[in-house]
């Protein structure tokens, strides 16, 4: 909406805008150190587990990576573009920082993003009894790790057990993204290191805020 | 909950990100600093380093309001306007197959392999 109003209204600067915006970016990184929270309150079911949600969720990151690559390729989407929309199935402060990190535009995935959580939040429970998928824990992750906040957030009025799988895929995905798709993104990155570095971390941006 | 444990609880979660991007600028590996922050902070609240009562609130505070944080960087996409227009339907059409794929793949793979866990074998799905 403040997208709208700001687009129709000339005689707002988005400088004027930014001044105040950039502090409410900067606890972003706040917002993702505090992500640590459900890793911890759900420890039991990470612990139980383990194997089979590393496996899903470095499966998950590996198709998000792949699936957005070769999907961006053939609908003919530009360098950059493709880059910034790598890490879009992870939560928003951390896949800025990771589109950051990988020279995409931060703003550009953070809408990725939320259009994607949109998304989800609308179909992924029509879609998944479709498949006929019972499992609490599977879909929980399922939806976690494709949809991250928007969409785990309709778990609450399934069952606390898809919630709590969400909560934990959310901070995962996040990492196991945050591994793969550098590593991923440099292999096919030789003609794009150019656009390395253009963006700017909302972390650190923030910080240099508050020294000023 | 009292503000001074909020207070408390952000000083922490301040110092962590103030840590991790020290260590991350040292280090120069392509690593989102906030992420090693939060490994951090699971590493010290699980050891009991820290106390999950001290950044309890705190936290809960952040992850319930954290739409809000991240709507005022995505309305950063204004300067961007004129890209996104130009690429407006292939960038619609990847993110909703990729999403649909990922789910897919996902979920039958968890399913799958739970399945064969619980019932020692045969699976049925995909």
């Amino acid at each position: 909406m403040i997208t709208t109003i700001l687009f129709f209204s000339p005689e707002i600067k988005y400088e004027q805008y930014e001044a105040g915006a950039s502090f409410i970016t900067f606890l972003l990184g706040p917002a993702t150190i505090a992500l640590a929270m459900p890793l911890i309150r759900n420890w039991e079911i990470i612990k139980a587990k383990a194997p089979t949600l590393t496996c899903g969720i470095i499966i998950s990151a590996l198709t998000a990576i792949i699936s957005v690559y070769s999907l961006g390729k053939i609908f003919g989407l530009s360098d950059q573009m493709l880059i910034s929309l790598l890490p879009k199935s992870v939560t928003t402060p951390i896949t800025m920082e990771i589109s950051y990190v990988i020279g995409g535009i931060p703003s550009l995935t953070a809408a990725a993003v939320v259009f994607t959580g949109i998304l989800g939040a609308i179909c992924n429970h029509r879609i998944l009894a479709l498949m006929g998928i019972r499992n609490d824990l599977a879909a929980g992750i399922a939806i976690g790790a494709s949809s991250h906040g928007a969409g785990t957030s309709v778990c609450e009025g399934v069952s606390p057990l898809q919630l709590a799988a969400g909560g934990v895929a959310i901070s995962l995905t996040g990492i196991a993204t945050s591994i793969l798709v550098p590593i991923t993104a440099s292999h096919f990155k030789k003609h794009l290191v150019k656009y390395a570095g253009n963006g700017k971390s909302p972390a650190s941006t923030g910080l240099l805020i508050m020294l000023q | 909950m009292l503000s001074t444990s909020l207070l408390n609880g952000f000083s922490i979660l301040l110092i962590l990100q103030w840590l991790s991007v020290i260590i991350m600028d040292f280090l120069k590996i392509p690593f989102p600093s906030p992420l090693l922050g939060m490994l951090l902070l699971a590493v010290l609240l699980k050891t009991g380093i820290i106390l999950i009562s001290a950044v309890e609130d705190i936290c809960d505070i952040l992850i319930d309001k954290m739409c809000m944080l991240f709507l005022s960087a995505g309305v950063s996409i204004l300067i961007y306007i004129d890209i996104v227009r130009a690429e407006l339907s292939p960038i619609l059409l990847t993110l909703c197959i990729s999403s649909l794929i990922i789910l897919a793949v996902t979920s039958l793979f968890l399913e799958t392999v739970l399945k064969k866990k619980s019932k020692g074998g045969n699976s049925g799905v995909s």
